[in-house]
């Protein structure tokens, strides 16, 4: 009786975190091992056969591939910075003691919730050729109409400036949390010492809020890195492959061609590419803590 | 003097800022009310080559052709379900792993915490195949165990409950425990009101993620009467029955329980936003 309930009280914790173990394991880590293994395999019906490295070679050798890395660091080359530096100014004109600051930054944070399909379909119709918005402006400037979407040198660029849009309040709400945990004393220090706003921003904001600005620097690195349902609602990836990014590839391999041992091999050099974006981010939250 | 200098000097920049804040808000808010100017315009309005922002006469009409064509109401209602089963799962799952996590001391603590957090390095994008396989040999293709469940198994929520329930004094469960009160009491009646914010916090990205989510739906949901909300809207922009007004009408309605959410725990929602940043 008294060992039943001693098992009994040992065994507490582990029922509690049962169910959640559970749901990791079957659809988390079994999914990435099988994932693992399936890349060096070819997926058949009447069962897998293994082919060694070959989905790996053939997927360095293949021009889409190789077109969606190119396509996908673009976007992210563009996305990144361009986030990051209104964010940045955002943030720092909502930490000023002005009126309405819930209001604005309740406004920067609206883009967030809506879906990325949502957001397609809006920006697409803004970006029409005949009846968008940009091109009703740029003809009331005297200017030609503009084919947004559909010219491959402006296709991606266009989709970045409706991804900016969407993330911009989720970064700035970030870097706000960041700048409010600075303390004002070091302002009022510099104040007295007569120091101007630029080199208060540049002595006191940037270096403290380095750390910050890193973390976001790289959870937009690997939020780019992930880009699929933007390019699907607008542009499916055209025109030609202009626009395909690395998982709308994955994607068509699967639900399109079959082909499941190839999307596996493209989905583990996605999976490495964020692996060490993400070791690099845990490494510097760790030097955070560390510093206090 | 010098007071003065510095209060004209203030009021200057804060104009400035003002300029600047309104224009930024201006411009994330255009699309959304040019969404809106759409869902209220007739057909020859939508095509129309002048810019107008506010309809001649609304077509408020275009909502309910939206709802009552191309089946949206049952996409609304498969999402609904999809991210409430969702949300109460992963609320519940999470806060009992992360209150044994956080108040018990057991062999296989830390090795549990990391298995755990490593669903975290684990995007869906990186395990569609496999998941499909899996969902497929399951026979959950069309279902919606198969919606959610694979989607709820990313650990943001167990984090989360581990850092809050680590804030609560031992003393408190020590006390329950001499008053005779069993674990699960102790979980459900004090260790779960006690976490509210927290739990609000998983509340609103978990509906947020799985409400607006498009590419597990996409893999799983083949028959139309299974598609997401997402999915409707993704499929069917351009068919003529709804292309225009109705379209942008159902996509504004899609986005009406987000926002009420938003609203409802705004508070929670920037806080959870924040801590991404600080703590993650």
């Amino acid at each position: 009786m008294r060992a039943g309930k001693s098992i009994w009280r040992f065994s507490v914790p582990y029922i509690f975190l049962l169910p959640q173990i559970v749901l990791v394991g079957t659809f988390s880590l079994y999914p990435f091992v099988y994932n693992l293994i399936l890349s060096f395999q070819e997926y058949r019906f009447n069962g897998n056969q293994f082919i060694g490295l070959s989905n790996y070679t053939n997927l360095f050798a293949d021009p889409v591939f190789r077109q969606t890395v190119i396509n996908t660091c673009v976007y992210s080359l563009g996305t990144v910075p361009l986030t990051v530096f209104v964010a940045l100014f955002a943030a720092m004109a909502l930490n000023q003691k002005i009126k309405g600051r819930a209001f604005f930054r309740t406004a920067f944070l609206l883009p967030y919730l809506v879906s990325w399909v949502v957001i397609g379909l809006i920006w697409q119709w803004m970006y029409s050729v005949d009846y968008g918005v940009f091109n009703r402006f740029m003809n009331f400037l005297g200017l030609p109409s503009i084919r947004w979407l559909q010219d491959p040198k402006l296709t991606i660029p266009s989709i970045v400036v409706a991804s900016v849009w969407h993330d911009v309040g989720y970064y700035m709400v970030i870097i706000l949390a960041g700048l409010q945990s600075i303390s004002p004393s070091y302002y009022e220090a510099a104040g007295i010492d007569g120091a101007n706003a630029w080199q208060q921003f540049k002595s006191i904001t940037l270096p403290l809020l380095k750390p910050i600005l890193f973390i976001v620097v790289v959870l937009s690195v690997i939020h780019s890195f992930k880009v699929f349902d933007q390019i699907f609602v607008m542009t499916a990836g055209g025109p030609g492959r202009a626009s395909l990014m690395m998982v709308n590839y994955i994607i068509s391999l699967i639900t399109e061609e079959m082909r499941l041992g190839y999307a596996s091999a493209l989905s583990m050099v996605l999976f490495m590419a964020i692996f060490v974006l993400t070791i690099i981010q845990r490494l510097i939250f760790k030097d955070k803590d560390v510093e206090g | 003097m010098s007071i003065t200098i510095h209060g004209n000097y203030r009021r200057f920049r804060n104009i400035w800022i003002y300029i600047g804040l309104s224009v930024g808000t201006a411009l994330m808010l255009f699309p959304l009310i040019w969404m809106a100017s759409i869902s209220l315009k007739a057909p020859t309005e939508v095509y129309s080559l002048t810019f107008s922002l506010f309809p001649k006469s609304p077509v408020w009409s275009n909502y309910s052709s939206g709802w009552a064509q191309s089946g949206f109401g049952d996409y609304f209602f498969n999402t609904l379900l999809i991210a409430t089963g969702a949300v109460l799962c992963s609320v519940f799952f999470n806060s009992m792993a992360g209150f044994a996590l956080a108040k018990y001391n057991f062999p296989g603590r830390n090795a549990m915490f990391i298995f755990i957090l490593a669903a975290l390095m684990v995007p869906i994008q990186v395990k569609t195949v496999p998941l499909y396989l899996l969902i497929s040999k399951l026979r959950w293709l069309d279902t919606f165990q198969g919606a959610i469940l694979p989607a709820i198994s990313q650990s943001f929520g167990v984090f989360l409950m581990r850092q809050y329930c680590l804030t609560i004094p031992d003393e408190l469960l020590e006390a329950a425990r001499i008053d005779g009160c069993s674990d699960w009491r102790t979980f459900w009646q004090i260790i779960f009101p006690l976490c509210k914010p927290a739990i609000a916090v998983n509340v609103i990205f978990q509906f947020m993620w799985r409400w607006n989510d498009l590419l597990w739906p996409l893999i799983i949901l083949r028959r139309e009467e299974m598609y997401t909300i997402q999915q409707g809207l993704a499929f069917f922009r351009e068919d003529p029955s709804v292309a225009g007004g109705p379209i942008m009408a159902m996509a504004l309605v899609s986005i009406t329980p987000i926002v009420i959410l938003f609203f409802a725990l705004q508070k929670y929602f920037v806080q959870g936003i924040a801590m991404s940043g600080l703590k993650e």
